[in-house]
């Protein structure tokens, strides 16, 4: 009884392999939102969801085959360092402690209400860290355990930093393997750091103050020529370089780029008959493109059968012939997809 | 003779003191029980009696002839109080129950009101000055203690709100055990009085960070607390987008860590998630992270 049942577990178990493997035409890969400083756990599910949303909505990828996760990175004591600087701000100049947070979160930009105290205390807190060495050690530890789980079951990972997440991105880079190295890939955004450890792409906005702020990091590349209401509120990942129609772009663009890519071709299986039925023994049969352009042509065995691989989506016409006998046949080729035809050969022609 | 003028004169400052002193210690203790009248929300339509406490606290017997008890503000037209309730003498010590009483009219808009309910003297100006030209005059002088009255004006019922003595603690005052600060179940009510929706996915949230905040000096279980998170992603589902979405939770976050050490706790407990992965609702299956259903509640 309970070889049975394992025989049925297995039975289920390999049934759902094939189900779904069927399901992802490309290699599965998971996409890594890592957040910045300026985040709190919140904003950074936000963040995630929103990337998520960008990707699955542009692109139609199937989301079971690419998963968007976030890979948390708290700021240490500069949350806690800026809410004591809050709390002693606020009261200074009679502010609600709530509206140093709805700047933070950035519910709204610093020059609504006339916040500069706002930005002014962010961008000192923000100066006195040492970005070269901002990385806690047993935070990546934990950021390379999520990584070499997605590795070990065979998916590709894709880092996506953003702000001091490029320091962690770069450093857990730098800790893998050479083999590691082939399928975990960087998409980094408004970085404070000088490269890319893989040397992939990277998005700083012209506008983003903050980004600014690091004298030695990568230049601006791009912009999306909209006002900027404030540089806290425009080196936001969600609020500004995915509400930007450019940076957003060049951020999931990479990213899609970076996917493995699914099979573009496809494939045609074929068997060839006598009009009577019989199998052909000898015969040749030729793929055209539906312009009349030629592909390929294929010997068939004593069997009959034929194959085409590597042919490109298309309403190709098969054409086969032996002896006097020939015949023209129309076949659907879809990407990623084997079509089966059977062809006769029907009637005496002249062969082309 | 010398001298009997200033006994003379030194009896009648302390006469004076006495006198005014008296009138000064009796006006200031008239004390309001509780100190202010905040009930529940009361719908639009619904009237309601309610019953405060007048406490003598005084040296001595207040006479309340010329007494009476006066609404003002804007709460005036919603309240008022039965004058029989006053009795002719209020001793020193005793308790008098008064009884409000509160119509909201059929039309009230969702609002809070606000007003005071003091005790006034009338003094008859007529009976020291004598009739002049008919006209008949009345001074009126407050006693200093006064009750403030704060009503809530809600087809939706809502605790009262907890002012200042809800900031006092972590977790604040949750009167009515739902799982969510008074005063943040009241804001919630207030940003969206018309989507049932919205207001329980707001909710959903909310309870999810006063847990977050209570467990918050425990590492373990702030861990725990957000895997466990999914109000998060309801929201986005329930606003349809999630730009909208976070500008109202952040808004409402900002209301949560209202206090320094709400503000603190919080910051603490971030530090806590350093290194953790996450993920959020499988893609289009974020309406199965609510907590409520969300077919059946009215948009």
């Amino acid at each position: 009884m309970s070889i049975l049942r394992l025989l049925g577990i297995l039975v289920v178990f390999l049934v759902w392999s094939v189900h779904a493997c069927a399901q992802c035409p490309m290699q599965e890969a998971t996409v890594f939102y890592v957040n910045g400083v300026d985040a709190d756990i919140k904003s950074s599910e936000a963040s995630r969801s929103k990337l998520e949303k960008e990707l699955f909505v542009r692109f139609s990828l199937n989301p079971e085959c690419v998963l968007v996760k976030r890979a948390y990175n708290a700021s240490a004591t500069l949350l806690p360092d800026l809410v004591e600087a809050a709390v002693q701000k606020t009261q200074e100049i009679n502010t609600e402690l709530s509206t140093f947070w709805k700047l933070y979160l950035r519910a709204f930009s610093a020059s609504v209400g006339d916040a500069l105290w706002f930005t002014a205390m962010v961008r000192t807190a923000y100066l006195g860290i040492d970005v070269t060495q901002f990385v806690i050690q047993e935070q990546l530890g934990r950021h390379m355990e999520l990584y070499r789980s997605e590795l070990a079951a065979g998916r590709q990972v894709i880092l996506v930093p953003h702000s001091q997440g490029n320091l962690y991105a770069n450093a857990a880079w730098n800790e893998l393997t050479p083999d590691e190295r082939k399928r975990v890939h960087i998409v980094s955004v408004a970085t404070p750091s000088d490269m890319v450890a893989d040397g992939g792409p990277y998005t700083t906005l012209a506008e983003d103050g903050a980004a600014q702020w690091f004298p030695f990091a990568l230049p601006a590349n791009a912009a999306n020529g909209e006002p900027c209401p404030d540089p806290w509120y425009c080196h936001g990942f969600r609020e500004w370089y995915l509400f930007g129609s450019n940076s957003r772009d060049r951020i999931v663009d990479r990213i899609v780029e970076l996917l493995p890519q699914p099979s573009i071709t496809g494939s045609i299986q074929g068997t060839l008959h006598m009009p009577d039925g019989s199998s052909v023994n000898q015969a040749v049969v030729w793929l055209y493109d539906s312009y009349g352009d030629f592909l390929d042509r294929f010997v068939v065995g004593p069997s009959g059968s034929f194959f085409f691989e590597g042919v490109d989506p298309c309403d190709c016409v098969l054409y086969a012939a032996l002896g006097y006998w020939s015949t023209t046949h129309t076949v659907h080729v879809s990407a990623g997809q084997t079509t089966g035809v059977s062809v006769t050969l029907d009637h005496l022609a002249i062969p082309m | 003779m010398v001298m009997n003028r200033k006994i003379a004169v030194g009896g009648l400052l302390v006469v004076l003191l006495i006198f005014t002193g008296a009138v000064y210690a009796s006006n200031a203790r008239m004390v309001w029980l509780p100190e202010r009248f905040a009930p529940d929300s009361l719908a639009p339509g619904e009237s309601k009696e309610f019953s405060v406490t007048l406490q003598n606290k005084g040296p001595s017997t207040l006479v309340t002839e010329h007494l009476r008890i006066s609404v003002s503000g804007d709460a005036a037209p919603l309240v008022s109080v039965d004058r029989r309730a006053l009795p002719r003498k209020i001793k020193r010590g005793e308790s008098v129950p008064i009884t409000l009483m509160v119509k909201v009219p059929e039309d009230a808009p969702m609002s809070v009101v606000r007003g005071e309910v003091s005790l006034v003297r009338y003094e008859d100006e007529d009976k020291e000055r004598g009739r002049e030209n008919g006209s008949h005059k009345k001074k009126k002088s407050f006693f200093r203690n006064v009750l403030p009255i704060e009503l809530t004006v809600s087809s939706i019922p809502l605790p009262p709100d907890p002012g200042e003595a809800g900031k006092r603690d972590l977790l604040g005052i949750d009167s009515n055990a739902n799982g969510v600060r008074d005063d943040i179940e009241r804001y919630i009510a207030f940003q969206f009085p018309d989507s049932e929706k919205r207001r329980a996915a707001l909710s959903q949230y909310a309870q999810e960070e006063q847990v977050f905040l209570r467990d918050a000096n425990d590492k373990e279980k702030t861990i725990a607390n957000a895997h466990a998170s999914k109000a998060q992603d309801c929201m986005y589902y329930v606003f349809g987008d999630i730009d909208v979405a976070e500008t109202v939770r952040k808004k409402m976050v900002s209301e949560i860590l209202n206090t320094p050490e709400r503000s603190r706790v919080y910051a603490k407990a971030d530090t806590f998630l350093g290194g953790q992965g996450f993920e959020g609702a499988p893609y289009g299956q974020e309406k199965t992270w609510c907590s409520f259903n969300v077919d059946v509640l009215a948009d």
